[in-house]
């Protein structure tokens, strides 16, 4: 897929084949980011499903 | 918006858009003051309209019968500029790392109060996570105001962020590996 979005390239340059971040750091997870990813994950195996259904 | 009941995210229906299938309703995405600096109408009127998305995945929700809101994401890979990573593991040997890019997050003015953002990017958070080990996603990143990302994401999700050009808006991510 293109990497070259305009709406990316305040945060982000490209370099014809990946995109920057610039500026970003990130912490170590800890026990809340964990809990939240394992919300997450269980939220969305109980929602994946919807995805498909023909409302 | 008072619901006959209380609010149940059991109840949220995550669908992807098919043009084909789907007629979606008026919606009213400006914040409350009438503004709509993230333009999320203009975006929603496009797709709603038919127009092609590059290599963007559009989700609709539906809360028991009422279509309530969108959100579109694209997976991208991002590489490292002049980026301070403490923590190295999330950049891959090449200096490159896979991303969720959620571009437009869209909820109805009706049903702003109930915590539905929380559950896209729960959603969107397991979404990247359910990818196999070759394209594991390992930064969640959207855009959002400066003000919902230092009450909100910041503050009770742990979302780091950082300013735009324009001061109002910010691109918030988080590490979820």
């Amino acid at each position: 897929m293109s990497n070259k979005l305009p709406f990316l390239q305040d945060i982000i340059s490209d370099n014809d084949e990946y995109l920057l971040i610039l500026g970003c750091t990130f912490d170590k997870t800890d026990d809340l980011d964990k809990k939240f990813i394992l919300e997450s994950v269980d939220f969305y195996e109980k929602h994946k499903h919807d995805s498909g259904s023909s409302i | 918006m008072t619901l006959a009941h209380p609010f149940n995210p059991d109840k949220l229906k995550f669908v992807i858009y098919s043009a084909k299938n789907h007629q979606l309703p008026n919606l009213n995405f400006a914040q409350s003051n009438g503004e709509d600096p993230l333009r999320v109408q203009e975006f929603y009127e496009k797709f709603r309209a038919g127009k092609q998305l590059d290599n963007e995945l559009v989700y609709v929700l539906r809360y028991e019968e009422e279509w309530i809101g969108f959100f579109s994401v694209i997976f991208t890979i991002l590489s490292k500029g002049d980026v301070r990573t403490p923590e190295r593991r999330v950049i891959d040997a090449n200096g490159t790392l896979r991303g969720l890019l959620i571009h437009k997050i869209g909820i109805d003015q009706k049903y702003r109060c109930f915590g539905i953002g929380k559950y896209i990017l729960l959603f969107c958070i397991g979404l990247g996570k359910s990818q196999g080990n070759d394209t594991q996603v390992k930064i969640i990143i959207f855009e959002t105001t400066r003000s919902l990302a230092e009450k909100i994401y910041h503050p009770k999700y742990k979302f780091r962020y950082v300013v735009k050009d324009k001061k109002k808006l910010v691109w918030v991510y988080k590490k979820i590996c």
